[in-house]
């Protein structure tokens, strides 16, 4: 019954070429013989000359994954921090819920098979020696959209989705009152629901992905499985605008807010806490090239680069979009960790930092960033101007630890085609968000006050969450919420490459034909010496600045 | 006139009335997973003695290609064509008729979410009404199950108690339900940019564009492109409900506090 514990050696990862230190070499410098930079532009790449002098920070090359990702989890199983192992905690006539990361983790979708479905394999099978036979799986939702049947046996696994779907494997439901439990409030006030199948299990398993230092921790079961009444007292423009960044858990008080709801309900529910972290090796095969530093691209990356370039372009906007969401990246597991949240969780945090941190001297005058066709919450959808907001403001601008890459009052340049379409069955609230409320104000303090409330309780919206696949009526304020911290930093951005000028306006951003026109809009106001960064993805990039 | 009204508001009261809200529902397709040839051939085949039910259905058969040509061009079209195969009809039994296949059919196809999204509409304030091409002998007892007072539906013209057929004036289809949504909506002080409407049908397409929030529900072909063009917003009713009705907007206990939110709003969640 018992694993064969002494068999399994902890398995290690390959150092990395360099450490996080030594990693001078991503940083680079512009100069005149310098080649082109590769940009995300929404569904495409640009492929752009940048001015002499500017400085590109590109991540760091991804580290060698465990050798035998189930041997490791297993390992893991067995030799969980400050916790007893999984199987010692289990008895047969025991209740336990599953809670798994959704679909808004990794990015892009991994290739088969999921880490997720990886765990659950591991856990189910121990869970069955011992007999536990009352088990529910349930996607951490949140307010997010319900994933589709497809989606769920994705990432879940033949295995498990034939066994449990779908009275047994569904999704999190945040306004099904019935299925939500208050367990108190924090000594901040603030309150703490949670899923009732889990405050009522034995044991609380969550599956956890690690792909930037943000997630994870007490976030997981704390925001994952919670309601609107939760996540209003951490999700709100306050909370938002003192957290510097969200990928510095210690500097973040939406972590600070998340941690202390999620000491609350350790208190009464019995957590066992399995987190991972992938590697950064987003593209293989025929798309590595986009790893590369340009200036050392060969022939053969050029011509993959025009063809990908080509192929795009000549594609339906339809057509581009699933094929784009339909691959799948081939990341790697560099770790897995389980037993106590904040013990796994520390553990997770260091090897993600390893791999995702680049240290950078000083912050710069311009940052040029460009939103790809994919973030948290646009898998298999449209990355809509709202999205577009969060991605850059929100994500790409808190790619830093101690301070931001670009100073206060610098300017953002993003690149994308900023057009005016939304997914009308995944984004339906986001629709009035952007065309009501944005164009009466983009002051989040009054949209926080006037409408919030107003579409977190509307019907349809919640109708369309529950039993469509629609995020909550609320979520675009979320979104918008995301890039407070931007927008109190930086004095100017600037949309590159901006197809609908109008949209930009309404994001209260300033619209640019192209790349260069945006650079010159920027230099304009801060003169030809200003310094710019253009922070490199794909993949991700974490800049430690000085 | 083919309009409605059980409750009356009265211009003063309307007047007085700071923000009303208002849900404007289509009925066939989007609340029922019927349509209207189904109530006509439940009507007919009930209509009398067997030899009548004969000739009312034979006379129908007879206009089924008439009806077809007409539901690929114009919905105003297919309601006159349909409604004259009633010609003869007496309005007593219609209405008897009408009672009788909202009880026994009617009711048992509404799509349960449906019904749930009408009553949480309500309960946030968003008054029903119902706005359809269907039958007022049909309608009036669907209203008064859902609670509805208001609908807008079409009407038989009558002669000494018999139909002749033809159908009164506004025929609701088309222009004529959002010119009717208008009316009603100004009678009462209402801003249709604050209400929502929910229809299945392309022909309803000039309907939902007359109102603030338009949704499209389990849309045909060319409604879901009009939606996906124009970013309405797009829901779909099954026909089975798998879980039981949850909506609690009554339940003091589970509403959020509005002055607690305040309170703990701010840097670090702290008050």
């Amino acid at each position: 019954m018992a694993r064969p514990e002494s068999k399994l050696k902890e398995l290690k990862t390959a150092e990395l070429r360099h450490e996080v230190g030594a990693r001078s070499d991503l940083v680079v410098k512009v100069n005149r013989r310098s080649e082109r930079r590769i940009i995300p532009y929404g569904e495409e790449f640009l492929f752009e000359k940048l001015p002499v002098g500017t400085r590109v920070i590109y991540p760091p090359p991804p580290m060698d994954p465990v050798a035998d990702a189930d041997q490791a989890i297993r390992y893991a199983l067995l030799h969980p921090e400050n916790l007893d192992p999984l199987f010692a905690q289990l008895s047969p006539n025991m209740r336990v819920t599953i809670a798994i990361d959704d679909i808004s983790l990794p990015l892009p979708q991994m290739r088969r098979p999921d880490l997720r479905e990886r765990m659950l394999n591991q856990v189910l099978q121990t869970l069955a020696d011992y007999g536990v036979d009352d088990v529910h799986l349930v996607i951490a939702t949140s307010l997010h959209r319900r994933m589709t049947e497809a989606e769920i046996r994705r990432i879940v696994g033949e295995r498990a989705f034939k066994q449990y779907w779908p009275d047994r494997l569904y999704n999190f439901d945040a306004e099904n009152r019935a299925e939500l439990a208050m367990l108190g409030k924090t000594d901040h006030g603030e309150e703490v629901w949670l899923s009732r199948r889990a405050v009522e299990s034995d044991l609380l398993i969550y599956l956890n992905i690690n792909l930037v230092p943000m997630d994870g921790g007490h976030k997981s079961v704390a925001v994952g499985l919670a309601p609107y009444q939760s996540l209003r007292h951490h999700h709100n423009v306050g909370t938002l605008r003192d957290s510097h960044s969200y990928m510095d858990p210690t500097r973040s008080a939406l972590h600070r807010s998340s941690d202390r709801m999620g000491k609350l309900i350790h208190e009464s529910v019995n957590i066992f806490q399995i987190e991972t972290a992938v590697n950064t090796r987003m593209y293989g095969g025929m798309m590595d090239f986009l790893h590369k530093n340009e200036d050392q691209f060969t022939d053969w990356d050029r011509t993959r680069l025009k063809g990908f370039q080509w192929t795009m372009r000549n594609m339906s906007s339809e057509m581009r979009r699933t094929a784009l969401h339909n691959y799948a990246a081939p990341y790697g597991m560099i770790g897995v960790w389980a037993g106590d949240t904040e013990a796994v969780h520390q553990k997770a945090l260091a090897r993600v930092f390893q791999q995702y941190a680049v240290p950078v001297k000083g912050q710069a005058d311009i940052l040029i960033v460009g939103v790809p066709y994919v973030c948290p919450y646009n898998v298999n959808s449209i990355m809509n101007p709202v999205l577009v907001q969060c991605t850059g403001l929100g994500y790409l601008f808190n790619m830093y630890r101690n301070k931001p890459l670009v100073r206060e009052g610098g300017t953002m340049i993003i690149c994308h085609p900023l057009r005016d379409e939304f997914h009308p069955e995944h984004h339906p609230s986001y629709i009035e968000f952007f065309h009501r409320c944005l164009a009466e104000t983009t002051d989040a303090v009054e949209l926080e006050k006037n409408y919030e409330r107003e579409f977190a309780r509307n019907p349809t919206y919640i109708h369309m969450y529950r039993y469509g696949n629609a995020y909550h009526g609320v979520h675009p304020f979320y979104m918008w919420y995301w890039g407070e911290p931007a927008r109190q930093h930086v004095g100017r951005v600037i949309a590159a490459g901006c197809e609908e000028p109008e949209v930009a306006a309404r994001l209260g951003w300033e619209a640019a034909d192209t790349l260069d026109e945006a650079i010159a809009m920027a230099t304009s106001d801060l003169g030809r010496s200003a310094s710019i960064t253009y922070l490199h993805l794909p993949p991700l990039v974490i800049a430690d600045v000085e | 006139m083919s309009v409605y009204t059980h409750k009356k508001t009265s211009n003063s009261h309307a007047a007085k009335a700071s923000k009303r809200r208002a849900a404007f529902y289509d009925l066939d397709g989007t609340l029922v997973d019927l349509n209207l040839v189904h109530a006509a051939i439940f009507t007919l085949a009930n209509v009398g003695e067997w030899t009548g039910r004969v000739s009312y259905l034979l006379g129908f058969a007879a206009r089924i290609p008439r009806l077809y040509v007409a539901e690929q061009r114009d919905r105003r079209l297919l309601n006159t064509v349909l409604f004259e195969a009633f010609k003869g009809v007496s309005r007593d039994r219609l209405f008897s008729l009408g009672e009788e296949y909202c009880d026994r059919i009617l009711i048992g196809h509404l799509f349960p979410r449906a019904v749930e999204l009408i009553d949480a509409n309500r309960a946030a304030g968003i008054e029903p009404v119902l706005v359809t091409g269907s039958p007022d002998f049909i309608v009036a007892p669907l209203a008064r199950h859902l609670g509805i007072a208001d609908f807008a539906a079409n009407r038989f013209v009558f002669s000494r108690g018999r139909a002749t057929g033809r159908l009164a004036e506004p025929v609701m289809a088309g222009d004529e339900k959002s010119a009717w949504c208008a009316d009603y909506a100004a009678e009462r002080n209402i801003d249709l940019a604050d209400c929502w409407g929910y229809a299945d049908s392309h022909y309803d397409t000039s309907f939902l564009a007359a109102l603030g929030h338009p949704v499209a529900v389990n849309p045909d072909r060319r409604l879901r492109a009009a939606a996906l063009s124009r970013q309405w917003p797009v829901l779909h009713f099954e026909k089975a409900a798998d879980s039981p009705k949850l909506y609690d907007f009554d339940n003091p206990n589970l509403e959020l506090n509005h002055d607690s939110e305040k309170s703990t709003r701010g840097s670090d969640g702290a008050a």
